[in-house]
């Protein structure tokens, strides 16, 4: 019997190889006199090379050049791998043999006999094997046979060139693609160009932020300061009133007999009405000074206001006042001033406006809007410049708008102060009608409560100052060094106004952090990609210089992958007999076969005699001799001579075991095969031949015992 | 592979590239080495 197992990896550039392991049933554990029959491509050639390499073929044992070369490809190439474990036990004879191949890595082979009486083993070097043993291992030298043998012999030149092909497109494929995404050095350094200038929008964000929240915190700190100054002021003006109360109410001596009860709230209203007056006479005074100090003549101004006498309000009408004489001045000041922005650029400051109130909801998007491509922060800039060339001026706007605001408001209380006094007139009036009897006692006793009220006031705010780190003595000197960081400031002594800047420098803070955020997180974004590609422009693919070679080879590869399956598909048409497509190629290819079948078949056996051959139609089914004798394929005999050789080959009288390997058989005739095989079965039985196997072709996997046949 | 067949089946082909694929996959060479010689094929004139 023989055993045979074995697998074969074949790499077809794929992730895992392919695995080839014995699956002719009963081709495991064969006679040892066998007739093998299968289908191509199901091992049966294979079982004789494992069987001719387990007794050293060579060149020096192994004549048919053909059949050596199938050899080495199976031991030899890179691509794939072998392993196998091959026992035959001949009890003709009085070793049992196991050859094996056990490392897929490694050629070398081990020949262990076994003495089947005492189970001694011992291993056989390849050259002792080669002495020991006959190896007959041939193809029947018939040429239709040996014709369709180098037809296979082509195609599997064509199917190992084929199972190369994905590896090599696979490896220009994953190069190209490599060497495609690998970034360019100008790439790189716009990359790091953008990520520095983020770094730096970023860094003059952030000096903008300190900046604005420096600001913010003097303007809280200002906003108080002026609040002080303001209840000071108050204060003051309380203070020379009680001491005039005093000094009148001395003056005025004991009080007449009459009810004074509501002619002293009437005065007490009176006094709080021009009070109001003057402090926003005084107020629209120092607005004035502030802001247009360069703009009009200071001194007309100062004197109109030195002339406001705040008793005349009482029994003049509203028009004829002096208080009233200082705001038609100060109207007629601002109308001169003119508007910031002329007449023709009023329209354009109107739409810029309008179109700034609905950018500035955009202001941190990084959309660039169609048409014009720009972001709504970089028109917001473009916008706000314009508007400024043209004059105009928010802060100059609102100092204007806050003055008419005031003179709107002293009118008024003019009005109602001098309704009121002209309504209770009579009140005031003493019985005897001559004297105005006041009760200073009430006014001063209102005068402290206001005095109390006010430096409650005036505590509360320094401590609060002074909780915010700005001492009482201090204050001056805080006040100094604002003006001095903000200039800008230093015009702003109305607390409305201080307020509404205090709010709008919080929401440009606001606006400003969210940039910088966003900046920031596209600072993160640009330095992963950066990193990225310095890390992939340091890996330079080594094929980078040669991308067009690349590419050109991978085109041609694919197309060559076609052109094989075609021409695989020819020679299957071919050994069919099939009907050939009339193109380039396919014309190519059979010109090419019939040239190659002609110089490797070199001459045909006919009656025991060599033919030189000229030329072979494998498709139209001819050889034509050298003597221009034209010999169909059909006319050829069927393997009588072939039969013949073979049993030659088997007579000669060998001193040594035989080892008999006959392959692809198909094209003897059965009674010419029989011949070999009783042959075969004679040098068995004689206990010649220590093994035997035939191959031939069938539809069906078979293994039979030969001796059984014949 | 067979050395003759190889250079049948080149001769098929007339395209330089096309021939230089199929020299190179016919031999036993490591697929480690192929784009090196496939780019030692590229400079020759043959």
């Amino acid at each position: 019997m023989i055993e045979i197992d074995y697998t074969i990896e074949r790499d077809t550039g794929r992730t895992k190889p392919d695995i080839f392991k014995p699956v002719i049933k009963g081709i495991n554990q064969s006679p040892l006199l066998a007739e093998i029959a299968a289908d191509n491509s199901r091992g049966k050639s294979t079982f004789l090379q494992i069987m001719a390499i387990s007794f050293a073929a060579s060149e020096n044992n192994l004549k048919n050049p053909e059949l050596l070369a199938k050899i080495n490809r199976l031991v030899n190439e890179d691509y794939q791998s072998l392993v196998f474990d091959l026992t035959i036990d001949n009890p003709n004879f009085e070793y049992i043999y196991n050859i094996s191949k056990p490392n897929k890595d490694k050629k070398n082979i081990h020949f262990i006999i076994t003495d089947r009486k005492t189970k001694h083993k011992e291993e056989l070097t390849p050259t002792s094997v080669k002495k020991q043993f006959k190896l007959i291992y041939d193809i029947p030298n018939e040429p239709l046979s040996r014709l369709k043998n180098l037809v296979e012999d082509i195609k599997g030149v064509q199917d190992e060139i084929t199972q190369k092909i994905p590896l090599l497109k696979n490896i220009l494929e994953n190069n190209l693609k490599e060497i495609i995404n690998q970034p360019k050095e100008e790439e790189v350094n716009a990359l790091e160009s953008k990520r520095i200038k983020i770094e730096e929008d970023i860094n003059e964000l952030i000096k903008r932020i300190k900046r604005k929240e420096r600001k913010y915190e003097s303007l809280g700190l200002l906003c108080e300061i002026r609040e002080l100054q303001k209840i000071n002021s108050a204060i003051r003006k309380e203070e020379k009133k009680l001491s005039e109360y005093k000094k009148k109410e001395k003056k005025q001596g004991q009080p007449p007999k009459v009810d004074t009860g509501k002619r002293t709230s009437i005065f007490l209203v009176l006094s709080r009405q021009e009070d109001e007056i003057e402090i926003l006479l005084k107020e629209v005074y120092d607005l004035i000074m502030s802001n247009f100090s360069q703009d009009i003549d200071v001194e007309v101004l100062k004197n109109k206001y030195k002339r406001i006498d705040i008793d005349d309000t009482r029994n003049t009408p509203t028009q004829n006042t002096t208080a009233n004489t200082f705001i038609i001045y100060i109207e007629k000041e601002l109308r001169n001033l003119g508007p910031a922005v002329n007449e023709k650029n009023q329209e354009s400051v109107l739409i810029l406006k309008d179109l700034i109130h609905v950018l500035s909801r955009f202001e941190d998007s990084d959309y660039d809007i169609p048409g014009i491509n720009m972001s709504p922060d970089k028109l917001l800039k473009i916008f706000n410049s314009k508007i400024k060339d043209l004059g105009f001026s928010q802060e100059i706007e609102e100092v204007k708008n806050r003055a008419t605001d005031l003179i709107r408001e002293i009118r008024i209380l003019l009005e109602e102060h001098f309704k009121y006094y002209i309504a209770n007139k009579d009140i005031l009036k003493t019985e005897s009608g001559s004297t105005n009897y006041i009760d200073y006692r009430s006014l001063i006793k209102q005068t402290q409560e206001d005095i109390r009220a006010n430096k409650k006031k005036e505590k509360n705010r320094i401590n609060s100052l002074s909780s915010k780190g700005v001492p009482e003595t201090k204050i001056k000197s805080m006040l100094n060094s604002i003006v001095r960081k903000f200039p800008e400031l230093s015009n702003y002594t109305n607390i409305d106004s201080i307020l509404n800047l205090y709010e709008r420098v919080r929401v440009e803070i606001s606006s400003l952090k969210r940039k910088r955020d966003n900046k920031g997180h596209a600072l993160s974004i640009v330095k992963e990609d950066f990193s990225l590609m310095k890390r992939l422009l340091k890996r330079k693919n080594k094929y980078s210089d040669h991308r067009e070679t690349l590419e050109s080879y991978l085109d041609s590869l694919v197309a060559i992958s076609h052109d094989f399956e075609k021409m695989n598909n020819y020679l299957k048409i071919m050994q069919s007999n099939g009907q050939l497509p009339d193109n380039d190629l396919a014309k190519r290819y059979i010109k090419t076969i019939n040239m190659l079948l002609a110089k490797k078949l070199k001459f045909v056996t006919l009656e025991g005699n060599n033919h030189p051959l000229k030329e072979v139609n494998y498709f139209k089914g001819y050889f034509i001799l050298d003597n221009d004798k034209k010999i169909y394929f059909n006319d050829l005999g069927t393997g009588n001579t072939q039969s013949n050789y073979l049993r030659s080959l088997l007579r000669r009288g060998y001193n040594q075991p035989l080892i008999v390997l006959f392959d692809e058989t198909a094209m003897m005739a059965n009674h010419s095969l029989h011949e070999v095989y009783k042959e075969m079965k004679k040098l068995y039985n004689n206990g010649s031949l220590l093994a035997g196997i035939v191959i031939k072709a069938g539809e069906k996997d078979s293994v039979k015992d030969i001796c059984k046949i014949v | 592979m067979s050395k003759i067949e190889t250079t049948h089946l080149i001769d098929i082909f007339e395209e330089k590239t096309k021939k230089d694929l199929i020299d190179l996959l016919s031999k036993d060479i490591k697929p480690e080495k192929y784009l090196d010689e496939l780019i030692k094929k590229s400079k020759s004139k043959k």
